[in-house]
């Protein structure tokens, strides 16, 4: 749902919403959050729930972040956010109760949108296991480092150790359920370098994509969550192999074993490519 | 009747020369013979130097009726148009044509004397801003007569486009008229647009801020050209004349528009070793430049030359090696003036080379790559860059259908639509460059490549990029946009679109 | 029914347009756009529409259109119109 790169879009701006479509982002975040002014709470719920309508979006996961539950704004959001076509709400400060709360709304509305906490302070993460199983719906979070290091009231960095444990614990907690993880945002925007330093990071913790807050972010991002041509060739003959071998068990290939965590290994990879075990031939 | 390019033409035009209609891009070549240029002989110890620009007009016999010319170098900063204009009007000079190669909106003292009957006629490549406006609202009653750069160099050589006396502004001057642009407070690098101006006219003035002594080096137009030279204190405001960098789109669309272009450049089989292209300073086409140049510093290639309008951006390319040479008819930055003062690889070229369609080959026929932008383009692959899509002038061709024609594969880069405006359209208010001569279209929603271009929309599907039919992006942007109400026009002529070979293209009306 | 008092929706920000209602005898629809000549008649359209559905019967409305597409400008009406508060007089 929530794919390799989902890119946020202020739900208050029909410039940035009109030419959302156009960038290659696996999902589009919706914000009536941060990026709303509170005098234009009604304005932006207004203009995203016609947006929504008259726009095309093919392809795309659409998420709307609403105001936190401690805010006055929240059910007002939700209320919008329920007569959408979205496929899931993200839930900012996220609470295992908010997430309760949520997905008893959308269970009395038959509704079938997912849910998306977004793990942005210390006791999250300390509850992020009661957050995630708090309901069905979870199928990923966020990780929001800004916030996160403002709760902990430590300086944020861009080289980010000070979040290490945190974003570690979290990319930990999505594998154990096994649901999707975004990486923290990158927030300088100019910097590209720092970005793909910054991605790989996240990658190799264990995170499944990373929220944009640019559309210049999309592309970099896109390309490093999805794999290289040669991992994906590996990944094709390991399931060519496992469908030759027929439930065999162990059998190699080039002489090397192939055993249950390489053949995971080679599902994830094409998961990640968007390619179908199916359309192997 | 019905030109080549599916246009409604009157047979007849009220003051315009027979009309020949727009026959194909490649239909008409040049006949007859060169236009002859009159001799005015400057026996030893003659001096070229007048006090005025009075005295300059007075000396050259100016008349009512005739024709004079400006180059537009100095572009949105030029004070010298309106200052031969002013002392014109003083002097009770009636009924002047004028042919700038460009009219920008410093120039709105024009309107002024088309009132007064000083000017009653206009040729030029490019006209924006209040002048455009006034002419769209009818206010000259002959038709304003628009071409493309190479275009308005075959017009004079072919003597279509006659010139009594050609005013050119000067950056650098020597006492017995020899020219340059690269020097002196008003430098805008390259003349190219004056070389016509400056061999087929009557009469030459130059108009410098920048007086020094004989001989001045180098010398660009030489003093064989020139009659007389004028020392005022400025001839431009170099804010105006050249920006102080010319910088790549911030704006994300832009920015995967032009990624998508560098894409269709690789695909089509020209990156490699001797490409040569040209980019308009535009921060969408100079974001195309930018993902080449990363192309091409990837694959080690070297390119051969850029050419234009030439961009601090070229002269990095030229200074890192990857381009040769670069060939240029006019400078956008100080960068650019710099390099061509500085860099011997940096060469001008008049605008005659660069693109008339009649001489004996123009730069733009060894063009690999030209990128293009466009206010509308439709269905049938015509551009245009001419009038908004309110009808009334806001451009014009400059070297759109010079490039597009010359070169082997013009892109044309824009978004689908802007504001709620759609920019892939139906029917362009007015076609400026032929669809025949438009290879492919990237948009942000797709590229659509030209239907008689089938090789190359094979080779773009084969590496995988998101190619479209045309109607598919039209109909993409209708959908959003709304279908855009026709345009209210009066019957009356305003603006005849010449296509560089001299025929018809389109028409443009007076607007409501 | 009746526009009771002044409000305004919406930004001068290119796609966006800025909606002014006010109180006012009758109805009365003012629009200034960037794309009056192609599609002036079909804003016109959309405005009377959007009070049409929600039944309002005096207001003035000014419409300062930057190129909004359709959803845009219907939904920048709309809250306008709820922020200036309608009144059932009749």
């Amino acid at each position: 749902m929530l794919g390799r790169v989902a890119l946020f879009v202020p739900a208050s701006s029909p410039a940035m919403i009109n030419s959302s479509a156009a960038f290659d982002a696996d999902a589009i975040i919706f914000d009536l959050e941060d990026a709303v002014a509170i005098s234009e709470k009604d304005a932006a719920r207004e203009l995203l729930r016609e947006a929504l309508d008259f726009l095309s979006f093919k392809g795309k996961n659409i998420i709307i972040r609403i105001n936190s539950l401690t805010t006055a704004y929240w059910e007002k959001d939700i209320d919008y956010v329920l007569k959408t076509s979205a496929d899931a709400v993200m839930v900012p400060k996220a609470r295992p109760s908010d997430i309760k709360t949520i997905s008893s709304m959308m269970d009395s509305m038959d509704s079938t949108m997912g849910i998306v906490p977004l793990i942005e302070t210390a006791a999250s993460v300390e509850e992020i296991t009661n957050i995630i199983g708090a309901s069905p719906r979870v199928k990923g979070i966020l990780f929001g480092a800004e916030d996160y290091t403002a709760d902990m009231g430590i300086e944020r960095t861009k080289e980010g150790s000070e979040v290490l444990y945190a974003r570690a614990r979290l990319a930990n907690a999505i594998h154990a359920f096994g649901i999707e993880g975004l990486d923290t945002p990158f927030t300088d925007t100019e910097d590209i370098e720092g970005l793909r330093k910054d991605t790989l990071q996240g990658k190799s913790l264990g995170y499944t994509g990373k929220a944009a807050i640019n559309p210049r972010q999309v592309e970099t991002i896109k390309q490093l969550y999805t794999p290289g041509q040669d991992d994906i060739n590996y990944a094709i003959k390991v399931m060519k192999a496992v469908r030759q071998a027929g439930g065999k068990g162990a059998f190699s290939i080039d002489g090397k074993m192939i055993d249950a965590p390489i053949i995971a290994r080679a599902r994830i990879t094409l998961e990640r490519a968007r390619i179908g075990v199916n359309t192997i031939d | 009747m019905i030109n080549a390019a599916g246009r409604e033409i009157p047979s007849v035009i009220n003051g315009y020369k027979e009309v020949m209609p727009f026959s194909g891009a490649y239909n008409n070549p040049g006949n007859g013979i060169r236009t002859i240029s009159r001799y005015k002989t400057v026996w030893p110890g003659g001096n070229k130097v007048l006090g005025s620009i009075r005295e300059a007009v007075e000396k050259v016999g100016l008349r009512d009726g005739m024709t004079i010319s400006f180059h537009h170098h100095m572009r949105n900063g030029d004070y010298v148009l309106n200052m031969v204009l002013n002392e014109i009007a003083k002097m009770g000079i009636k009924d002047l044509k004028i042919a700038a190669s460009s009219i920008f909106n410093c120039h709105e003292p024009l309107i002024g004397h088309i009132r007064n009957g000083v000017v009653t006629g206009i040729e030029a490549n490019y006209i924006v801003g209040f002048v455009a406006k006034a002419i769209s609202k009818g206010i000259l009653d002959r038709p304003v007569i628009m071409r493309s750069h190479g275009g308005r160099d075959r017009a004079i050589e072919a003597g279509e486009l006659h010139i009594n006396v050609a005013f050119i502004a000067a950056p650098t001057a020597d006492v017995y008229g020899n020219l340059n642009g690269i020097y002196g407070p008003s430098a805008c690098g390259s003349l190219g647009y004056a070389f016509s101006d400056a061999k087929y006219a009557d009469r030459v003035v130059a108009i410098t801020d920048n007086l020094v002594d004989y001989p001045l080096t180098p010398i660009s137009i030489d003093q064989t050209l020139v009659d007389y030279v004028v020392k005022v204190d400025r001839i431009g405001d170099p804010k105006g004349i050249v920006s102080g960098s010319t910088n790549i789109t911030r704006d994300p669309l832009g920015l995967k528009i032009a990624s998508m272009a560098a894409d269709v450049i690789e695909a089509s089989g020209f990156l490699k070793d001797g490409l040569s292209f040209q980019t308009g300073a535009g921060g969408t086409s100079l974001a195309v430049a930018s993902f080449l140049r990363e192309k091409m510093r990837a694959k080690r290639i070297t390119g051969s030359f850029g050419l234009g309008g030439i961009t601090g951006f070229f002269v990095d390319m030229l200074k890192e090696g990857l381009l040769k040479v670069l060939l240029d008819t006019q400078c956008f930055d100080l960068k650019s003036v710099e390099s061509l003062r500085e860099d011997s690889n940096h060469i001008e070229i008049s605008s005659s080379m660069y693109g008339n369609p009649h001489n004996k080959g123009a730069v733009v026929n060894n063009l690999d790559v030209m990128i293009l932008g466009a206010t509308e383009i439709d269905t049938s692959f015509n551009v245009n860059v001419t009038t908004g899509s309110d009808g009334i002038i806001m451009g014009g061709s400059g070297g759109h259908n010079d490039t597009a024609a010359g070169s082997r594969l013009a892109i044309v880069v824009t978004n689908l639509f802007k504001g709620r405006l759609p920019i892939v359209v139906d029917k362009v208010t007015t076609v400026t460059t032929p669809g025949e001569t438009v290879d492919v279209l990237v948009t942000e929603q797709g590229i659509a490549v030209n239907p008689r271009d089938e090789d190359l929309k094979k080779k773009l599907i084969d590496s995988n990029l998101p190619v479209v039919d045309i109607d598919k992006l039209k109909d993409m942007a209708y959908r959003l946009c709304g279908t855009p109400d026709e345009i209210r026009y009066k019957d009356r002529i305003v603006a005849v679109e010449e296509y560089r070979d001299g025929t018809v293209i389109d028409v443009i009306r007076e607007v409501v | 029914m009746e526009i009771v008092k002044e409000a305004v929706a919406g930004t001068l920000e290119s796609s966006d347009c800025l909606v002014m209602v006010k109180p006012y005898e009758g109805l009365k629809v003012d629009i200034e756009s960037i794309v009056m000549e192609r599609y002036g008649r079909r804003i016109r359209q959309i405005v009377e529409d959007v009070i049409k559905s929600m039944d309002i019967t005096s207001g003035y409305f000014k419409i300062q259109d930057r190129g909004a597409l359709d959803y845009c400008l219907k939904a920048r009406i709309r809250i306008a119109i709820e922020r200036a508060g309608v009144d059932n007089v009749r």
